[in-house]
């Protein structure tokens, strides 16, 4: 299968402090990986730096095939889904106006039917709702103000954009924190449906109870270095 | 890039017709503040008449720095990381925020326009100084938000926004509210020499704002 994510001694300062001392690392297609380690391990750091948000100061990554250097960040974007500990999410707008607006933006011109502004209207409609449907939302939760929906309705809706866009590889920075068991459920019921479908899911967490039912590997970070690389039993 | 910042101005508009902070919270103040000058210069008509044009664009000023810093803050719900994953393209972005704060300045600017003509006593004159004044008026605050826009993008990651963003805003908006000014005293019942070349002046600092931000603003968010 070939490889994703691919990173080679790879060292990222942010300033002069080293937030990656070294990481290797690859990642296949279809994979669910659990990044693991305390807080200040890196496991942000190296989410953001797949992600294309910090640079590579030193070593050899690429992503998608797509080597990482200053000027590749927006080329691979496209293609991944990214929730970090920030919701991409406007409080004051409905869901449904946040799913509409992420996605026109998302979209190129050319996919959105242009006989009529109307029809452009009426699509973009159709997936909203297609998206809200894909994270267990309903059409009538959607239409509430993205401010008064619980932390759970909110990681789902952020997420609603993310994957209706199909991205290839999915970054999810501590999905769980704050979510109850049913919603944690939730989450992993839709971050298994991705990779099923093909995407590498990579997961940060630094809660050792973690759910790790459907993850293929499990990563220990510290000190911006993997210490620990194994398959899940 | 034009498609996307009309996609961002929509966005904005809905976010403030929902949230009405700049209806609500912000006309208030501005009222509030046109009060406080009218007590503090005193009953004296011919003061009042004289400091209006002046008083009325220092409220404005006030009014377009909170928007300005409103708007980042609407930006800063989703953050940099977010602006840059989801391909938001930042020149489309900074004129859809621009055109928004505009707009929204420019119809509060216009109801402390007339507020102050009743608190100042200063009247208006002929229609030509009306217009001249509404046309200067849409110059200024399109300057004013294209240049705090800027700045608030600049200092989108910054944790110190509050602070910087005036400290910067501030010096490149002094010439735009002298002109402005200048622009406004014919139709408070001033003189009217060089209303022309006032205008030209609030044109210029229009357009040389928008064109910086416009083509600045592209690199602005990756080095954030």
């Amino acid at each position: 299968m070939p490889e994703t994510i691919a990173l080679k001694n790879v060292i990222s300062l942010v300033g002069d402090y080293p937030v990656l001392a070294g990481i290797n690392f690859d990642a296949k297609n279809g994979e669910i990986i659990l990044l693991r380690g305390s807080n200040g391990s890196g496991k942000t750091s190296l989410l953001r730096l797949i992600a294309g948000l910090i640079p590579v100061s030193r070593g050899n990554a690429s992503v998608l095939g797509i080597s990482l250097d200053g000027s590749s960040g927006n080329q691979i974007r496209s293609e991944i889904g990214y929730l970090g500990h920030k919701l991409p999410i406007y409080y004051d707008l409905s869901g449904q106006d946040n799913i509409k607006y992420f996605l026109s933006i998302r979209l190129s011109q050319s996919e959105i039917p242009k006989t009529s502004e109307k029809n452009g209207n009426d699509y973009l409609k159709e997936i909203t709702n297609e998206a809200l449907a894909l994270v267990g939302l309903s059409v009538k939760l959607g239409k509430e103000k993205a401010g008064n929906l619980s932390h759970g309705q909110k990681k789902r809706l952020a997420l609603a954009p993310i994957l209706w866009s199909k991205p290839r590889i999915l970054l999810l920075d501590e999905p769980h924190s704050g979510l109850d068991e049913i919603s944690r459920g939730v989450l992993d019921q839709l971050v298994l449906d991705a990779a099923n479908k093909g995407a590498t899911v990579i997961y940060a967490s630094h809660e050792h109870g973690a759910n790790q039912r459907h993850v293929t590997r499990v990563i220990s970070l510290a000190g911006g270095r993997v210490v620990e690389d194994k398959p899940n039993a | 890039m034009l498609k996307s910042s009309w996609i961002v101005f929509k966005k904005d508009v809905k976010i403030e017709m929902k949230s009405r902070v700049l209806a609500f919270q912000v006309l208030p103040l501005a009222g509030a503040v046109l009060i406080i000058f009218g007590f503090a210069l005193g009953p004296d008509n011919q003061v009042l008449s004289r400091a209006a044009p002046g008083l009325v664009w220092i409220t404005i000023l006030l009014v377009s720095l909170l928007a300005v810093t409103r708007s980042i803050a609407i930006e800063d719900e989703i953050g940099a990381d977010g602006i840059r994953l989801f391909g938001i393209d930042p020149g489309g972005l900074y004129l859809g925020k621009t055109m928004a704060a505009t707009i929204q300045v420019f119809l509060i600017g216009v109801v402390i326009i007339f507020s102050s003509a009743a608190i100042f006593n200063s009247g208006f004159s002929d229609i030509l100084s009306i217009l001249a004044m509404v046309l200067g008026g849409f110059l200024a605050v399109g300057a004013l938000c294209s240049a705090g826009i800027l700045f608030g993008m600049m200092s989108l990651a910054s944790n110190v926004r509050e602070t910087l963003l005036p400290l910067l805003f501030l010096p490149v908006a002094a010439p735009v509210v002298l002109a402005a000014t200048k622009v406004s005293v014919p139709a408070l019942g001033g003189s009217k020499a060089s209303i022309l070349e006032w205008l030209g002046v609030l044109a210029v600092l229009f357009i040389a704002y928008l064109s910086v931000g416009t083509v600045v603003s592209e690199s602005l968010l990756e080095e954030n």
